[in-house]
């Protein structure tokens, strides 16, 4: 009997909850166990690595959203994708590949984890400094801040999540925050980053990878000053504006005047003594008659390559690093795929709009062609070649997968350059015209023009042969309120950022913002984005997209479907339609 | 855990050995004389045993009769003396006698006529309950009613027999399995097949999901149990939660309880068994000739407005200048009768048993092998077992068995690729006008496939199933071998230190290896050497290592005569590793170096190196009562607890209980005279309520996240994330499931009845990769508990024997079934709405209120018979007509999904009813089509017997369910180059005038127009066109055999001889279309899909059973 109450005694041993928990707490033995992470700096460094390596996953859809409504990208000639098409023809639905915001979501998710966790590994690794811990926190902000600034020129408004979403039990559905709302709350978010000093402006001495592909103090001055040239445009009241663009001025100027970058020099010589351009003299025209200069085909490779090809350029400011074909082979096989690219540039509209060949206009300066037009695309390639080129500029080569491991450009020093210039036309509308205002604007896109050699076709029409010498040599000339004003100068400063950013995931933005100005010409500033439509459509659906654009609503994605649906709190966009 | 089995197996151990083994020893000795000679006796067996009859010492006694023996002597020990043909005595030791000379009688034993009288005994699981006392819904089949049919898996044998249990093979190939549900599908994601349990142990029948080999679907989850048929004594279904409760979430769909034969009391008897089949290739599909195939193609041409140019397409040119071309492109093959054989399959069973009291055995070696119909495709086992029962004392006994399976499944290599389809879809579809052999320029026949590396198809590439490939090449040079090896042992100690009171400890290891390998070679894909998808050579191999353990307590006290009681109370642990690894080599330098070993290209991707490691523990305590009164009373009540290592911390646990109960109201003192009256001998209600759950939907760690990396570097560094949502709510499936039943039995009951009713209430489903808001920075979670879904139905079950006496008998059985399921929510999953405009492709849509398994598409009427008939028409039926630009009326056309797709009908095109009249055809016009589950289910036989012969006979059928014909689809879209089905010849092909119309000389079954290329022609839309009525019966064996009289086997060494002949699937009777009306079941959201897979052939058996 006494046996029996021992088994019977076992039996209720083994049936014990606690041992048999134990014994059903089983790990994988193949992967890392999520409650095993956070548990030294190396998981933070680790995590932080991750959340770069996803952007530049992204990157690819970051581009074609921020393109693809815009002008200068249009469906290939042979290669074509539905989804691509169907946006270009102005048909854009919710399930569309390219109106998915999974990618920014992961990313900001990360972001959040790191930002949860990164404390847990403080404390459980010694020799994990707090400093540090707070240099890998202030990426995760400006990497997280920097995804909700493309998430709100995308779909406006839209959930602003800052808390770690990691497991079942929290709640998946989230409600929007007004586009304004986010945008002030990721300008304060900066701002204290930057107030709180932990970001670095360098990581390393010897690496320009290190310092181009993190998040350096500079990255958030330019990233902030683009936010606030969009707080100024969009805000509807007088002093945040001013506020807002005198914000981006000194942002912009901090980060002109560190000396850290440069524009890549384009040499040229006159070309008095140069023979073989008589092809484009008019007729009794001689090289004396006008300031007629060539470039130096070496420093205009030089030049592409520092910034397309090989990356890390003393003009970048912040660009994902490709490190491997693998990473960017998206970029390959959507504009390059061996000559037939799925999405090309517009190489007539860019032809014939952005990149006028000279007037020969003898009281004016002559450049044989601006050089971001060569950047641009090859007469006889669709592919843009900023994004598709080899080191090779030659007209026929085109950078086979082995070569293709290029960086991708987020921010250049020109960018800035553009965005003070427009923050300070804007500043000097609302100054009453101010002539200095206005004449430092266009210092600043001279800057970025004498760099391209740019055409005269496509400067201001009253900038002179007189005041180009002496822009020429280094002078600032003495505008008057005839030769420049504001209305003119915005036009100008937009065209200048298209033609200096082709391609590099900006114009649809710059259109955007253009339209949606708040300034003294806000009544028509749409028109245009309006006009663009011609360029932007596909063939015979320019009436579809111009129609759609007048809505305000459809400047913006549709929420993705999914989220539609399983989201009880987000309700598509009215001008969508019901889901 | 293992220190507290260890504990326990020690303490079994310490009560076993003898407890005074430090005490005296004393000699015994003595001679044992024959009493009917009155001399010494040599050979009789002399043993010292306790007072449980446990043995402590003996021998057998030498040639003068004498024995001697030392040990300690304890009270009660006893000498048992015995021989064959003597009865055997029993002596007391004690410490006063020493020496014992014993006289042996002679057993005179008269036979005579002994009625054995003994209810029938069921195996509940763990109790041991009489049939007529069992209170929840199971049967029992005792394998002797089946042991003659000719198949390879007993649940073959078992189809239609069981009311309520839906079986369907998988496909007709040797070795494929079944698929087997039990009262309907309770769960989306989860393998709704019923757990198997073998003497006791469950027992698994597929690799643990988390092997979702790239190429594994639904046929890797059908049921294929290696288990000899004729070493099967019984198999008991379990079907209501009351019956399964105490084997906890791994019965909740079902339980098969299988008993594998044992020993008994007797001298050893040898068996044999002998199974021969041959086998006739099912009725295939009828396609197109050479000639038919190539004015089709024209007819496509000029239909979709192109011109057939002879130089673009020589292969249509039939040009004699060209003898090549004229040669291999002027065939008219049937590429069915090509890839098919003739298939044969012999079985053989030898089988030793036997036994004494002491010890019971029963050996087995049996041999399968079979070759399908369809060439390359066969199965191969070998198999032992062994089964020892061991008494070593009254109170202490042990069961050993060991069980090995060796078998080998060759299918072809395009069932790697895709596990419903072989090469029987592409011998359908090629080119009709091509050879099998290759003619070289000069017309004269080669020894060489013909495979040209583009036909007009297309090209073969890897990974599609679909390209072209020469199917007899394929099938002769390509292979897909799997090989199971598989060996389970297992031990039972039981201890009976109390009448009423036993301790079983048991414990079983299942090694299970598998090794597939496949090869295509060159070939038969036609591809230039340089590709990578020539001479792709694979090995995959996986094993798994179960552990399991029983630790139960019975109490069985006497509590009088008029009552009954039984307790069972236990503690079941499970621990499974499974480890896997994948290797994938292209180019290898022959097409007879199969081997990835023997080199080749190798790219690292994951479809080509691969390996998983994976463990999974459950743990489950349970408890059993049985208690009856008066006979007439019956209560049961059952309940587990049960922790499962896939579940995070706080949801690990879950108890499910379970109540049933049986009121015989036939004894009921105040029915008796009525029930006499009758002659009602049974009559019984029960009824049970039970609650169950399931984890089965879960991968191994499915509630744990882990972090990844990407696969790329960033600063040289390499960057993590966490992969999944860590998914800690995750909860058990949960299934509440009523039962109510009656027994009737009448005429002493050779006649009986049975009937039930379930409703089955299922809740928090498991879904897999539902998706959720990527606002949360996940697209999907790998699992959600999601909404239920309900299973109500009735089944009927009934025998009777009809006549019998010396020379007769006869009988009849029949079972029928119904099961309705109904889902509480709609469930969103991929590919749905959209889908509807994909060619070929039905949307899987999981609608609230609906069945699981429905088919939604458009509703096919027809055709288009000529322009004016493609207007578009309101709810009246008037046409629409609309203002063009210059303010003329013109009509509006029928459009196909305006306007994304935008297509405006032409005549003969096929057409779509348009639900809501807006003259555009598009998912607002689906409709619900049909549903793959059937409305009843069941099976019919009868029995006779007349002296030495016998005729058995089976029927088994399926009704109300539909079948997608997809094979039909194929091989009526008309918009490639694939061949097709003879019906095509019916297409339209010109413009029916109202007159021809009104004159009926439009054919009724008319096929739309052929039209080259499917993205410009949406005839084979989604549509009621291709849903079937695939309800069928099937007469599915006649046996008829015949015993050898005694008399003529006297004087030679065998005892018992019987021969039968057997025909199987002798006739279906159905409406359905295609090859074979059963189509697999086993994919729970879209069951009843043909894709043309082998149809069951029908085989002609012959046996032979010998005793010696």
């Amino acid at each position: 009997m006494n046996k029996i109450l021992t088994f019977a005694l076992l039996l209720g041993t083994a049936v014990s909850f606690s041992s048999c928990n134990d014994w059903l707490e089983l790990k994988p033995e193949s992967s890392m166990p999520a409650d095993e992470y956070w548990q030294s700096e190396s998981d933070v460094k680790a995590a932080m690595t991750g959340i770069y390596a996803e952007v530049r996953s992204s990157a690819l859809t970051r581009f074609i959203q921020s393109e693809m409504m815009a002008d200068a990208m249009i469906s290939g000639l042979t290669s074509t994708e539905a989804a691509f098409t169907q946006i270009k023809e102005g048909n854009i639905t919710s399930t569309n590949t390219y109106c998915q915001w999974t990618s920014y979501y992961k990313a900001i998710n990360q972001c959040n984890m790191l930002l949860d966790y990164a404390d847990k590994a403080l404390q459980a690794d010694p020799s994990f400094t707090v400093k540090q811990c707070e240099i890998y926190k202030a990426q995760a902000r400006v990497i997280r801040a920097w995804m909700y600034f493309y998430l709100i020129r995308l779909w406006k408004d839209v959930p602003y999540v800052t808390e770690a979403y990691y497991n079942d039990e929290k709640a998946r559905d989230c409600a929007v925050s007004s586009q304004m709302e986010i945008l002030n709350a990721l300008i304060a978010d900066l701002e204290a980053v930057r107030k709180e000093g932990y970001l670095p402006f360098s990581y390393s001495n010897t690496s320009e990878a290190a310092n181009k592909g993190q998040a350096t103090m500079y990255f958030l001055y330019v990233l902030l000053a683009d936010m606030y040239r969009m707080q100024g445009a969009y805000a509807t009241d007088q002093a945040t504006q001013i506020s807002a663009y005198q914000n981006c001025v000194t942002l912009c100027n901090s980060v002109i005047e560190s000396g850290q970058f440069a524009l890549v020099p384009v040499y040229k010589t006159t070309a008095e003594n140069t023979t073989g351009l008589s092809d484009i003299l008019l007729d009794a025209q001689t090289h004396a008659d006008s300031c007629f200069y060539v470039l130096d085909q070496t420093s205009v490779q030089n030049c592409f390559n520092e910034l397309y090809v090989k990356g890390n350029s003393a003009e970048s400011i912040f660009e994902l690093q490709a490190e491997s074909y693998e990473a960017v082979s998206g970029f390959w096989s959507k504009f390059v795929n061996g000559g037939r690219p799925f999405m090309m540039v517009n190489k007539t509209h860019l032809t014939d709009d952005w990149f006028t060949a000279t007037q020969n206009n003898l009281a004016s300066y002559i450049w044989y062609h601006d050089v971001r037009r060569t950047f641009s695309f090859l007469m006889n390639q669709d592919i843009c070649w900023k994004i598709g080129g080899s080191s090779t500029l030659s007209m026929d080569y085109i950078a086979s997968t082995a070569e293709y491991v290029k960086n991708i450009n987020v921010y250049r020093l020109a960018d800035v350059y553009l965005m003070k210039a427009e923050a300070l036309n804007q500043l000097a509308w609302m100054n009453g015209e101010d002539i200095n205002l206005l004449s430092e604007a266009y210092m600043s896109v001279f800057k970025v023009r004498d760099r391209a050699c740019a055409t005269d076709a496509t400067d201001l029409g009253t900038v002179t042969i007189d005041y180009w010498n002496q822009l020429n040599a280094g002078e600032t000339p003495a505008f008057t309120a005839n030769d420049l004003n504001c209305a003119s100068m915005e036009q100008f400063i937009l065209e200048e950022e298209a033609r200096e950013s082709v391609w590099e995931g900006k114009r649809w933005f710059d259109l955007l913002r253009h339209a949606e100005r708040q300034n003294a010409n806000a009544a028509s500033n749409i028109n245009y984005l309006l006009n663009q439509s011609i360029y932007s459509a596909a063939e015979g659906k320019y009436i579809v997209v111009r129609t759609n654009w007048l809505n305000a609503e459809k400047r913006y994605l549709p929420y993705p479907h999914q989220d539609v649906l399983l989201n009880e709190l987000l309700d598509q966009k009215p001008a969508y339609g019901v889901e | 855990m293992k220190q507290i089995f260890n504990k326990i197996l020690l303490l079994i151990l310490l009560s076993v050995m003898p407890l005074a083994a430090l005490a005296q020893q004393t000699l015994i000795r003595g001679v044992i004389m024959d009493g009917t000679f009155n001399e010494p006796m040599y050979g009789a067996n002399v043993t010292w045993q306790n007072k449980d009859g446990r043995i402590k010492g003996g021998m057998q006694t030498n040639f003068d009769g004498s024995f001697s023996l030392s040990d300690v002597i304890m009270p009660g020990d006893m000498l048992v003396v015995s021989f064959t043909g003597y009865t055997k005595q029993t002596v007391p030791i004690t410490a006063s006698q020493t020496v014992f000379n014993i006289t042996l009688k002679e057993e005179t034993v008269a036979l005579k006529d002994v009625e054995i009288v003994a209810a029938r005994k069921a195996e509940t699981g763990m109790l041991n309950i009489n049939e007529r006392d069992i209170t929840t819904a199971s049967k029992k089949i005792d394998m002797s009613e089946l042991e003659d049919l000719a198949v390879s898996d007993a649940t073959d044998a078992l189809q239609g027999r069981v009311a309520g249990v839906d079986m369907v093979a998988t496909s007709g190939a040797p070795g494929a399995g079944m698929s087997i549900r039990v009262r309907g599908t309770t769960s989306l994601n989860g393998s709704s097949e019923p757990l198997i349990v073998v003497d006791g142990f469950p027992y698994e029948t597929s690799i643990s999901s988390d092997f979702d080999f790239s190429t594994a679907d639904e046929n890797d989850y059908a049921t294929m149990l290696n288990i000899s048929p004729s070493d099967i004594k019984d198999i008991t279904v379990l079907k209501d939660a009351a019956a399964t409760a105490i084997y906890g979430s791994k019965g909740a769909s079902g339980v098969l309880l299988i008993n594998t034969k044992r020993g008994t009391v007797s001298k050893p008897t040898i068996t044999y068994a002998f199974k021969g089949s041959m086998s006739v290739k099912g009725r295939g599909m009828k396609v197109l000739n050479g000639d038919e195939y190539t004015t089709l193609i024209m007819d496509e041409f000029f239909n979709a407005g192109r011109t057939f140019d002879p130089e673009a397409y020589p292969e249509l040119a039939n040009d004699a200048n060209n003898l090549y071309n004229y040669y291999n492109y002027g065939q008219s093959t049937d590429w069915y009768d090509e890839v098919s054989q003739l298939g044969w399959t012999q079985d053989h069973t030898i089988a030793i048993s036997g036994g004494t009291q002491k010890a019971k055995y029963y050996a087995s070696i049996s041999y399968y092998n079979a070759d399908g119909v369809v060439i390359g495709e066969a199965y191969n086992r070998f198999q032992t077992r062994v089964n020892v029962d061991y008494n070593i004392s009254e109170k202490l006994m042990f069961k050993a068995s060991m069980d090995y399976t060796n078998s080998s499944t060759d299918r072809n290599y395009v069932t790697f690729l895709k596990s419903t389809t072989n090469v029987l879809s592409q011998a359908f579809s090629r080119a009709p006008n091509m050879s099998v052999m290759e003619y070289d320029e000069l017309g004269n026949l080669t020894d060489n496939y013909f495979t040209p590396a583009t036909d007009l198809s297309g090209a073969y590439w890897t990974g599609s199933y679909t390209n072209p490939y020469n199917p007899v090449a394929m099938a002769n040079e390509g292979f897909y071998n799997e090989k199971i090896n598989r060996t389970i042992p297992k031990l039972s100690l039981i201890y009976r230190p109390l009448n009423w009171l036993r301790y079983q400890f048991d414990i079983s290891f299942d090694i299970h290896n598998n090794k597939s390998t496949a090869f295509v070679p060159q070939s038969a894909t036609g591809r230039p050497w340089t590709e990578r998808t020539i001479n792709v050579a694979r090995d995959q191999d996986s094993e798994a290592f179960t552990f399991q353990t029983y630790n139960k307590l019975f109490f069985t006290p006497n509590i009088g005569e008029k009552q009954n009681l039984q307790i069972v109370l236990g503690l079941n642990t499970y621990d499974v590793r499974s480890k896997g690894a994948r290797f994938v080599a292209s180019n290898t330098a022959s097409v007879k170096l199969t081997d990835p070993s023997t080199g080749g290209l190798v790219a690292g991707t994951s479809e080509n190196l691969w390996s998983s490691s994976t463990q999974e523990r459950t743990i489950s305590s349970f408890l059993q009562i049985q208690y009856s009164a008066l006979d007439r009373y019956i209560l049961g009540f059952a309940g587990s607890y049960e922790g499962s290592s896939k579940f995070g911390d706080g949801n690990r646990f879950a108890f499910y209980p379970s109540v049933s109960g049986r009121w015989r109201f036939s004894s009921e003192p105040w029915v008796e005279d009525f029930a006499k009256k009758i002659s009602l001998s049974e009559g019984s209600l029960r009824f049970s309520y039970g609650e169950s759950g399931s984890s089965r939907a879960l991968s191994t760690y499915a509630s744990q996240a882990s972090y990844g990396t990407y696969g790329t570097t960033y600063l040289g560094n390499i960057g993590t994330y966490q992969s999944g949502l860590q998914l800690s709510s995750l909860k058990w499936e949960r299934t509440r499931s009523f039962n109510a039943g009656l027994d009737l039995g009448f005429r002493d009951n050779t006649i009986n009845a049975h009937l039930e009713w379930y409703y089955k209430n299922s809740d928090q489903l498991i879904q897999k990769n539902r998706t959720i808001p990527t606002s949360t920075g996940f697209a999907s979670a790998s699992f959600i508990n999601n909404t239920g879904m309900k299973n109500t139905g009735w089944e009927f079950d009934a025998d009777w024997q009809i006549y019998r006496d010396k020379d007769w008998t006869v009988k009849v059985s029949g079972n029928f079934a119904r099961n309705e399921n109904e889902l509480k929510d709609d469930l969103e999953t991929s590919g749905s709405w959209t889908s509807n405009t994909v060619s070929g492709y039905y949307p899987t849509l999981l609608l609230g209120g609906q069945p699981l398994g429905s088919f939604y598409g458009y509703e096919y009427e027809g055709v288009y018979l000529n322009t004016d008939q493609t207007i578009a028409r309101d709810a009246n039926g008037n046409k629409i007509y609309t203002y063009n630009s210059k303010g003329q009326q013109e009509p509006v056309y029928m459009r196909f999904n305006y306007p994304t797709t935008d297509y405006t009908f032409q005549a003969g095109d096929a057409k779509y009813k348009d639900q809501n009249h807006d003259g555009n055809i598009n998912e607002q016009d689906v409709v619900y089509l049909g549903n793959g589950m059937p409305l009843f289910t069941g099976g019919f036989g009868f029995n006779v017997r007349y002296k030495a012969f016998t005729l058995n006979t089976f029927f088994n059928f399926r009704y109300g369910n539909d079948v997608v014909n997809m094979a039909k689809a194929n091989l009526e879209s008309m918009t490639g180059f694939g061949n097709q089905a003879i019906s095509v010849l019916r297409r339209w092909r010109h413009e029916y005038t109202e007159d021809e119309i009104a004159a009926g000389n439009v054919p009724g079954d008319l096929l739309p127009r052929a039209c080259f290329s499917s993205s410009t022609t949406y005839n084979t839309l989604p549509s009621s066109r291709y849903v079937e009525d695939g309800s069928f019966l099937r007469f599915k064996t006649a046996t008829l055999s015949w015993t050898m009289p005694k008399d003529w086997l006297q004087g030679t060494f065998i005892s018992d001889a019987r021969f039968y002949l057997q025909v199987s699937n002798i006739w279906c009777w159905s409406k359905y279309e295609g090859m074979d009306p059963e189509i697999s079941i086993s994919n729970a959201t879209n069951p009843g899909y043909d894709y043309a897979n082998t149809p069951r052939s029908r085989d002609y058996t012959l046996g032979i059973n010998l005793k010696f």
